[in-house]
Order: C-alpha cells, then structure tokens, then sequence
C-alpha cells in the first residue's frame, strides 16, 4: 500500500540481448587461402583483415571473426559450415 | 612451372593441365568420399554450431539438410565435369591429363576438393601438421606406402589443385594475392 502522500516511483530496465561471438577453430587441412576468401567473402573483410584473421587462427588455434546480435552470428556460422570451416558461437557474459 | 596448372580461357571457362596420375587417382575419388559421409567426416563436414542442446537440435532440423543440399551439389557438379577428363602429351615419358571446368563451376570445385580433403582426413585420423608429413619409408628399393600415407598423398594433390583454382582460377577481384605477391615476412598457403 502506497503511504498518502508518497509518490509511487515505477522504474523500467532495459536490457540489450547479449552480443554473440562467431569462433572460427584451426585445422590442419584446410588451406590458409581458402580462409581468407571465406572471410573475404562472408563477412565482406579487406584483404589485409581475412588474412590478419585467418594467422590468427592459424597460430592461436582460433579467432573471434565476428561479434554482434545472435540471429546474425546464426546466419554466419551457417555460411561458414557451408564453406566446411570449423565455426561455432558462445554468448558473450 | 608447376603442376597442376590452371588456366582461365577467354569464354571465362578454366582448364586445368597437367594432372599426373596421383592427381587423378585422388580426383577421380571425390565423388564417392562426398556421396554419403559418415563417421568422423560427417562430424568435420557437418560441425556443430555450439555447446547448446536446443541450438544443437534447430540446426540438425533447419540448417543441415541445406548444408547437406550444398555438398551434394558441388559433388554432382565435379563429378559431371570430371566426365571431361582427357589424356594430355605426356611430360617426360609420365602420362598427364586436363579437364575444363565451367567458369560458373569454379566455387564448386573448390568447396568439392576441400571436403574431400577433409573428409580423408578425418577418415585417416589425420588431427595434426605433423601427420601432413609422413616418413615414407623404402625397402629394398620399393615405396611402401600405407592407407593413411596415401590419404596424406591424396590430400596434397587435391590441395595443389584447390590451391590452383583460388589463385589462378576466379576472376581477378575475387582471388587472393599469390605468394610472390605479398609483401615480405607474410606467409602464403602451406605446402601441401
């Protein structure tokens, strides 16, 4: 029960969904040039960036190549299996 | 030079020249590694999306049966190409072979050879570089090679291939530089 004379103070929170990761695992078959057309090609990256990403999974075992709303990670780690790359996506917490 | 050598030609159609016979042993294969994977291939070429149950379930349902649909595709599209395959002058007394490939079957190709790559890998337990460079041991003046050396065998001549096709195969602003054509201390493809 509200006091007299005391306002009611309503407070709405809004939360963002959570940004999602798109993971891209190294293997050792799959050819270095490859990747980086991949990239290139889905995620429309320069040259210099397919490449800076696929050293990177290449040396470190996997690279974060995309980070943003889940329905859009989907989407890109679908085109990724479809080019047989190791992708998978984690929410980031 | 080196072969496999892969030329665009003016109708945008590419030729492929040069396969020896360890080439088209491993080509003329794809097609019955890609029919039905099972196994450790289709986890590799079928991966999933996440350590999520639910995702897990959606994307065997939503998602598969069109990666499946791809996969198939570029395989009926290599396998039908690969009717093209014809005898070329020998080099050096070693028979040698060429196919055509459809301008608009280049990505194909390319998608068709990494899965077959994968797929011996994964049925040869192939998990590392190292197990990409076998020793391959002579006796008594013979090469005796196992199943798992030969799959390693196979997959470096597919990749020469592929490898071909990305550099030499797809118009100028889809392809990436060449290796001689990267500024020093970057690195290009590993060899096969």
């Amino acid at each position: 029960m509200t006091e007299p004379g005391v306002l009611e103070e309503t407070r709405t929170e809004t939360r963002l969904a959570p940004p999602w990761n798109v993971v891209v695992w190294n293997d050792p078959i799959t050819l270095m040039s490859y990747v980086t057309l991949v990239f290139q090609r889905i995620f429309g990256y320069p040259l210099e960036k397919a490449q800076a990403l696929m050293m990177e999974v290449h040396t470190k075992g996997r690279s974060i190549v995309w980070t943003g709303a889940r329905e859009q990670a989907e989407t890109y780690v679908q085109k990724l299996h479809a080019a047989q790359l190791l992708a998978t996506m984690e929410c980031v917490t | 030079m080196i072969f496999p050598q892969v030329t665009r030609l003016g109708d945008g159609s590419v030729s492929i020249d040069g396969l020896f016979p360890l080439d088209v042993a491993a080509l003329v294969e794809v097609p019955d590694l890609l029919e039905k994977p099972e196994g450790a291939a289709r986890d590799r070429l079928f991966p999933e999306p996440s350590d999520d149950d639910e995702q897990r379930a959606d994307w065997e349902r939503l998602v598969r049966p069109e990666l499946f649909a791809l996969l198939a595709s570029a395989r009926e599209i290599l396998l039908r190409d690969l009717r093209g395959l014809g005898p070329a002058e020998p080099l050096a007394g070693v028979p040698r072979w060429s196919v055509t490939v459809p301008a608009r079957h280049v990505n194909a190709w390319i998608s068709a050879l990494n899965a077959a790559r994968l797929t011996l890998g994964a049925e040869h337990g192939i998990e590392s570089e190292e197990d990409l460079h076998p020793e391959i041991e002579e006796k008594e003046g013979r090469i005796e090679l196992d199943e798992k050396t030969l799959a390693v065998l196979k997959i470096g001549a597919l990749a020469l291939i592929q490898e071909a096709l990305i550099l030499d195969g797809l118009p100028d602003g889809e392809r990436p530089p060449r290796p001689e054509e990267e500024g020093p201390g970057e690195e290009g493809a590993p060899p096969p």
